[in-house]
């Protein structure tokens, strides 16, 4: 009876209305709220990514991407000897302070790369920009990162440590939600900023004090140019990659070695479980869910208590209850429905709106829709139990009362 | 002719303690196969407490009622609903359409309880319409129909699928007396066409000229069968 549950819904547009309207507020705070934690998850990731490389090799006290310690530049040549190891090429993550036009300073990652090189590549730059690194003293960040670091576009120069650098290509889509300012440079120019930079102790580093204004000062005492936080490895084709980490790892002692997507968990984990952002975002899902069933259940009860002669009616005749409670969940699923096609519009845009005012990834993948329906689908359904109770109570003699 | 529906020693007590009331007083009834019968009596009599009783819609307080061979006051709140809808057809004095379908779609519903879907269901509401001479209405809603024209379709409705019996409680009484009359007319009609038992409510004594038989119930109690 497909035809009555619509109809009946329809019947009145005004609480429809008011019904859409709470579905909507419900699908968009899900969607928006999982879209954050998607986009803030994949964000974290950003770095590992904008690599190719089958493999990272790094210290063994890596905590997550952006926070390692140094590995002897030998091991890159060492790595390319590895069995199953088709090309090799070397990473450097630091943190530095960059001191911009009017003396601005920001706390920065530094990553430093060969832009020669087919394993890394930070965003989508062109090969001709990416050429433009190898010139001295120059570097690339993030379109979105500009105002933080005081900067107006190419051409712009700021200071890390005695060195003035000068930006010279803009990539967009890289810059982790929650991280320092990532700048990119060609290896010999990381090398020169951090020789020269106040940069941090990466063993005491704390993100989070840096942020509150706590002096960075500590020279970087690792002499950079004899080290490395990873080596980059593509494997043969055909190789079996887990083969080739075992290998690696046997061959760099003091080294680990993760698979790209090792790499990724352990740092979208890493972050997770730092900022404690899902328990956040999930907290703010569960209230457009609460607030969503609270109007759905109480418009599906008044509609039913509205209609309760007909249900009686519908009783008297020899409906089973299941074939009334079909009724009421079609309605349920009919409302989830026709709510949630504006809800995830309205998620969308503000999505488009985040990422074009703040640089911020809302991820609104199918995925994350698909599973928004799958939520308000099961949230409508559940909100319809009172509803469906009322009509299980119903005495079918109550149609002979005129 | 078979009985259709036998009711042996029927009481039915409303509530308990000095509150209750004795709605149904040792009841016996034998109703035929095709009959048109006429249940009359004064109001709080105990008519629509019969019928509902009869109709496996209210659990008598003591007593039996079979319809065809089947017990339906032993039957499980469940069981006997599926009887109701395997067996019976309703037409009620408030008409009970449903407001948000038309006149087409309230027998469509029928239909589709007892199972006929589709196409099969179109065709059969249609001939059903034609048959209660209102099927120039059927896209009409029952907020568009006089009294008499949802009557129509509630008989409709009510002879979907050839039931057993069909109930009525009252069904002139929204009714002015000639579309009342005209109404019960063709709900005899078509019963009889299809040898459906009709089993009629009623205070007003004018229609009971389309009874086969009358009985009487005076405080819960059928006076003798009246000969017409
Ligand atoms: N649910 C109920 N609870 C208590 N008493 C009831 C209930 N239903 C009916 N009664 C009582 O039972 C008696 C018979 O009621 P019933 O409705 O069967 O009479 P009726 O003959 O159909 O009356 P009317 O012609 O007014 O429709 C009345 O005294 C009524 O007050
Ligand atoms: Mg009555």
């Amino acid at each position: 009876m497909p035809s009555l549950a619509w109809k009946n819904l329809i019947e009145d547009r005004g609480r429809l209305a008011v019904a859409l309207a709470g579905i909507m507020f419900a699908v968009a705070l899900i969607a928006i709220q999982t879209g954050i934690y998607a986009g803030f998850v994949k964000s974290a990731g950003l770095l590992i990514d904008e690599s190719s490389a089958d493999i990272w090799v790094c210290a063994q006290d890596m905590r997550y991407v952006e926070l390692t310690l140094p590995i002897p530049y030998e091991d890159l040549d060492k790595a390319r000897h590895v069995a199953g190891v088709e090309s090799a090429e070397p990473m450097v993550v630091r943190t530095s302070a960059f001191k911009g036009p009017a003396h601005r300073l920001e706390l920065i990652r530094v990553v430093g790369f060969d832009p020669e090189g087919t394993l890394f590549r930070p965003g989508p730059v062109s090969d001709a920009d990416l050429h433009k690194l190898r010139a001295k003293n120059t570097f690339l960040v993030d379109r979105a990162n500009l105002s933080a670091m005081n900067l107006h576009g190419v051409g712009d120069t700021g200071e890390i440590g005695d060195t003035r650098l000068r930006l010279v290509a803009l990539t967009q889509g890289t810059q982790p939600i929650v991280s320092a300012t990532f700048i990119y440079t060609s290896l010999p120019n990381e090398r020169t900023y951090l020789q020269l930079g106040p940069t941090i102790d990466t063993k005491s580093f704390n993100p989070f004090a840096a942020f509150f204004g706590m002096p960075v000062g500590a020279f970087d005492a690792l002499g950079p140019d004899t080290s490395l936080s990873y080596v980059l490895i593509r494997a043969k084709p055909g190789a079996d990659i887990t083969t080739v980490q075992n290998a690696l790892k046997r061959a760099l002692p003091g080294t680990d070695a993760y698979t790209k997507t090792q790499m990724g968990d352990v740092t979208k984990t890493y972050w997770e479980k730092r900022t404690g952002i899902g328990f956040i975002l999930g907290l703010g899902a569960v209230v457009g869910i609460i607030v969503g069933m609270a109007v759905v259940g109480q418009i599906l009860y008044t509609s039913v208590s509205d209609h309760i002669r007909e249900y009686g009616t519908m009783k008297a005749m020899g409906a089973s209850d299941w074939t009334l409670h079909k009724i009421i969940i079609m309605q349920a699923v009919l409302m989830a429905v026709v709510g949630f096609l504006p809800g995830i519009l309205v998620s969308e845009w503000v999505a488009a709106f985040a990422m074009a005012q703040r640089g911020l990834l809302v991820l609104i993948t199918p995925a994350v829709a698909l599973q928004a329906l799958g939520i308000t689908v099961g949230m409508c359904v559940l909100s319809a139990v009172f509803a469906m109770q009322r009509v299980t109570r119903v005495d079918p003699a109550v149609v002979f009362k005129a | 002719m078979t009985t259709a529906m036998r009711a042996r020693g029927l009481h039915k007590v409303y509530g308990s303690g000095n509150a209750s009331v004795c709605a149904l007083q040792d009841v016996s009834l034998d109703v035929t196969g095709g009959e048109v019968l006429v249940l009359m009596g004064p109001s709080g009599s105990g008519k629509t407490t019969l019928l509902s009783v009869l109709a496996g819609i209210l659990t008598p307080t003591t007593g039996s009622v079979h319809v065809n061979d089947t017990e339906i006051t032993a039957l499980s709140r469940r069981d006997a609903a599926d009887f109701r809808r395997r067996h019976f057809g309703f037409v009620f004095q408030g008409f009970n359409l449903f407001g948000a379908l038309s006149a087409r779609e309230n027998v469509e519903l029928a239909l589709h309880l007892k199972g006929v879907r589709g196409a099969a269901a179109r065709d059969e509401s249609h001939r059903l319409l034609q048959s209660a001479g209102i099927d120039h209405r059927a896209g009409s809603h029952p907020r568009d129909l006089s009294g008499g024209e949802k009557q129509r379709v509630s008989i409709a409705r009510a002879l979907a699928c050839a039931p057993s019996v069909v109930f009525a409680d009252e069904p002139t009484a929204s009714l002015d007396s000639e579309s009342g009359h005209a109404v019960i007319a063709l709900l005899r009609a078509l019963a009889k066409e299809r040898g459906c038992t009709v089993f009629i409510v009623t205070h007003d004594s004018r229609i009971a000229d389309v009874a086969d038989r009358v009985v009487y119930l005076s405080d819960g109690s059928l006076a003798e069968p009246a000969a017409r």
